[in-house]
């Protein structure tokens, strides 16, 4: 479609979807109501601490049967359903916020605030990282995020995204449980349901800022018996934790050194993650 | 240095050296590999100056940690470890 037939029509779509992430802020406008629904999964409303420098614009207008994709005013392709149109907008989104932080690396690891001060539990895949960050929610604990940490020589910040959890986690978390099922959700044939969750959701703050990593978790799942929190050596926890991160795109150099001075100024330890209830007890008495 | 003995350790240039509390996380840039050593393997890597022979460094070694005697064998394996990981040259 060319784009001065569109343009006209921008004006006119029925849904606006604006949100922040970290120096990015977006604005989707659409008029499907199908796609709307689904970027409620990635639309979040966290408050965030962190200076905007740059805006982008999307639109998606529905074109006989096709989804054609505006970015910022030119026409980018189209897709044929709501869920592709979907997953481009999630990806080119993403690549949008993480390109306007070149120099950070990315910390794979969940985050909270406990007694003012900033920490990451970070753990391979399905180490029960997300199961964890609701346990905390529950129990009062500012958690921010159950994904990423963005970090530099300057500043740690969590990467603004809801937490995704799959559906059959939130069974271990019974206070979350009903609340989960207005949330929005992907899934797909060969995955469980993929739920939405925020602190907004039930009630509690979310607020994102900049802070020093006071505190930094590794997660070792067990999946039974009683939790035990370790102190953990620096040097290990370099080890440990570089597995989960991802380097700057800008390909700056010194990124190990970030981390390692990170790790070297936080309190360090594992956490052998067996029942939640006895984690979150050493959490809060470890980390406070 | 005698004739057919191998010139005392160095360094490897491009590394970029962290310090943390128990040791040293070290990236090589040009391999794009990191590397951690203990405490000890650090003070070896420290000591490997192109001036130093491993028995020297053995020496050196028995001072710092107090030793009742210079641990060659220990300093052989750790500058072969060293060695083959690109650390020294």
């Amino acid at each position: 479609m060319p784009e001065q037939s569109a343009q006209p029509r921008l004006d006119k779509l029925s849904h606006r979807l604006a949100f922040q992430i970290l120096a990015c802020g977006f604005e989707i406008r659409t008029d499907s109501d199908e796609l709307a629904e689904s970027l409620t999964y990635l639309v979040q409303q966290a408050e965030q601490d962190y200076p905007v420098r740059e805006r982008h614009r999307f639109a998606v207008l529905r074109d006989e049967g096709r989804y054609v994709i505006v970015e910022n005013g030119a026409e980018t392709g189209f897709e044929l359903a709501s869920a592709a149109a979907f997953d481009t907008l999630f990806k080119r989104v993403h690549v949008i916020a993480f390109e306007a932080l070149p120099d950070h690396l990315r910390l794979h690891a969940a985050s909270g605030f406990l007694g003012g001060r900033f920490f990451v539990l970070a753990g391979e895949k399905y180490a029960g990282k997300s199961t964890l960050a609701l346990s905390l929610l529950q129990a009062g604990v500012d958690m921010v995020g159950d994904e990423l940490v963005m970090l530099n020589r300057e500043e740690a910040v969590s990467f603004p995204r809801k937490m995704y959890v799959r559906e059959d986690s939130l069974e271990l978390v019974p206070a979350f449980r009903e609340v989960a099922r207005g949330l929005p959700f992907v899934s797909n044939a060969v995955e469980p349901r993929m739920v939405a969750f925020d602190p907004l959701d039930v009630g509690r703050p979310w607020r994102i800022r900049p802070a020093p990593i006071g505190a930094i978790v590794f997660l070792d799942a067990v999946h039974s018996g009683r939790s035990r929190l370790v102190p953990c050596g620096k040097l290990d926890m370099v080890k440990r934790i570089m597995t989960q991160c991802t380097p700057p795109i800008s390909g700056a150099p010194g990124w190990v050194g970030v981390l390692t001075s990170a790790v070297d100024r936080a309190d360090t330890f594992t956490l052998e993650l067996g029942d939640l209830d006895s984690a979150v007890v050493d959490l809060r008495r470890g980390l406070a | 240095m005698s004739k057919g003995e191998a010139p005392p350790p160095q360094k490897a240039d491009g590394l970029e050296v962290n310090e943390v509390a128990d040791g040293y996380v070290i990236y090589d840039n040009d391999r794009e590999q990191v590397h951690y050593l203990n405490h000890t393997a650090a003070l070896v890597l420290e000591y490997c100056n192109g001036e130093h022979t491993p028995d020297r460094i053995a020496e050196l070694l028995q001072l710092a940690y107090d030793l009742k005697d210079p641990p060659l064998e220990e300093v052989t394996e750790c500058l072969s470890n060293l060695r083959s990981q690109g650390l020294i040259s």
